[in-house]
């Protein structure tokens, strides 16, 4: 009885195992309500998920998804270096506007850069990449640079200085080693931002192939099943690297779980 | 009671520091003087009291050389240099030990900077100073796994084997149990007399802790009609012998000092 009141009340301390069991709730109830007032242009659950089952059996998703999994992570990794470089050599006055600008970027939309990137681009491999850098750099550094700025941040580095480390150690112990930790988390927040542009940013080159041209042809002879199972797999993908990287967070530093 | 006053070792000259055109400190004048006790290495202790809000943070940034003061300046050493930071060790209020690091690199890192220590012998100093400090089984352990009285243990630790002469502690009792702070007190006290130079600057409002270590004590206030705090008193409480006893605490002397100190904040 206590557990049904806690459920319904703010701050209200639950079971894990209730919690799943709320969740699951939730599940059936929204697909329930989709099945029984489902618009007649959309698919209905069922067959969103029967089209699931198919797609995950067929080597060309495979294929597409490997093309968007392998693109993904060389993008998040490059965007990675850049971000750190740029948050890093933030503190120095000479480099700071810079990283400020780079941050200030994530309001250009995508759209409007893609005729400069062009330009720009010798291929299209390279245009997918600058596009996909242009639109994660900015998002990434932006969570980074709000890491520098914050008391406990200007604690440490005085700490450090007092204890007569130059000031190239002290970026190097506070920042770059003490915050490692941080940097992944805020890989982790932003991946699900990197997963929804290549999505995008692969439908605009349709040759290079990927999840993207799949949502493409799907939407061109309106096989909205289709459409809904892949974003679905894009949905569970997104979901388990995010467990992923939430795992290897703890893993890597272990200073983050010991009590 | 023989004792000397030798050398100055410290000298605040004349410090000032506003924020947004309201006056913190005013004229902060103070010199700490080597205290010399025939056949013991006797370091200084002075406590720097003040009520909440007086400045006696903003003067400990000053001091530690991580706040700029408007003007004044900060000498240390027997030929009186400008302070730069990193000579005056600091134990903050919140430790700021890092907790990616494992208190045994903690304190190899802190010993690498001691330029008294060779190479050959910091292994040695970090056991020796571990087995003092009641460390010795917490050296492969992360500072989030730490009581608040280790991790300061740690951060004393830590500042010692760098060698500052130096220490600043930031409310060094405040956080722990009764039980903690007599350690804490006697491992200060321990600290002041290994060394003739070491000097324990305190920055407390816990009176009663802070003035029964010390030798020293300057009463930073705000004086009628004019803006900021200022240091307004200095007490020697070797020359009134209330210094280096044990159970200071329980004499009447000292319960007189704590009033006349109260009265004057």
């Amino acid at each position: 009885m206590n557990e049904f009141r806690e459920i319904l009340l703010p701050f209200g301390k639950v079971k894990k195992s209730t919690l799943a069991f709320i969740s699951l709730g939730w599940i059936i109830f929204l697909t329930l309500l989709t099945t029984i007032f489902h618009n007649p242009l959309l698919p209905s659950p069922l067959k969103v998920f029967l089209k699931f089952l198919e797609l995950i059996q067929t080597s060309a998703l495979w294929v597409e998804f490997i093309s968007s999994m392998q693109f993904t992570f060389e993008a998040m990794f490059i965007s990675l270096i850049i971000t750190m470089i740029l948050t890093y050599l933030s503190v120095i006055p000479l480099i700071n506007p810079i990283a400020q600008f780079v941050s200030k970027c994530r309001y250009l939309t995508l759209s409007g850069v893609i005729f400069l990137f062009t330009v720009l681009s010798s291929n299209v491999s390279g245009l997918k990449m600058s596009l996909l850098l242009f639109g994660i750099i900015p998002f990434f550094l932006t969570s980074s640079l709000a890491m520098i700025n914050t008391d406990v941040l200007t604690g440490e580095i005085n700490k450090a200085l007092i204890n007569k480390k130059n000031r190239w150690e002290t970026i190097w112990e506070v920042l770059v080693v003490g915050k490692l930790d941080i940097m992944v988390e805020i890989l982790r927040q932003n991946f699900a931002m990197a997963w929804l542009i290549i999505i995008g940013v692969e439908g605009l080159a349709m040759s290079e192939g990927g999840l993207g041209t799949l949502f493409i042809k799907a939407g061109r002879v309106l096989a909205m099943d289709k459409v809904f199972a892949l974003l679905l797999i894009v949905l569970l993908t997104g979901v388990l690297i995010d467990y992923m990287l939430k795992i290897i967070r703890l893993w890597s530093f272990p200073y983050l779980t010991k009590n | 009671m023989q004792f000397l006053k030798a050398d100055t070792l410290l000298k605040v000259e004349n410090i000032h520091k506003s924020y947004d055109g309201k006056v913190v400190l005013r004229d902060i004048n103070l010199e700490i003087k080597d205290i010399i006790r025939p056949g013991l290495a006797q370091g200084q202790v002075v406590s720097l009291v003040g009520q909440s809000g007086m400045g006696k943070s903003t003067l400990f940034d000053i001091m530690s050389g991580t706040l700029q003061a408007d003007s004044g300046k900060v000498m240390v050493g027997k030929d009186l240099r400008p302070a730069q930071i990193g000579e005056m060790g600091v134990v903050f209020q919140d430790y700021y030990i890092y907790p990616w690091r494992k208190v045994k690199k903690i304190l190899q890192f802190a010993v690498s900077k001691n330029p008294k220590i060779s190479p050959g012998d910091q292994e040695k100093a970090i056991v020796e100073i571990a087995d003092k400090f009641q460390l010795t089984d917490h050296l492969s352990k992360f500072p989030s796994q730490l009581s608040g009285g280790q991790k300061q243990r740690v951060s004393i630790a830590e500042q010692l084997l760098i060698g500052n002469d130096f220490i600043l502690l930031d409310e060094p009792f405040s956080g722990l149990d009764g039980i903690m702070v007599d350690k804490v007190t006697e491992l200060l006290d321990t600290v002041s007399q290994n060394d003739e130079l070491k000097t324990l600057i305190i920055i407390s409002h816990d009176l009663s802790n802070s003035l029964a270590i010390s030798d020293t004590v300057f009463i930073l206030s705000k004086q009628e009609g004019k803006p900021g705090a200022t240091i307004t008193r200095e007490i020697d409480l070797i020359s009134r012998g209330l210094c280096w006893q044990k159970g200071i605490k329980d004499t009447s002397e000292f319960r007189e000092l704590l009033k006349e100190v109260k009265a004057d904040l």
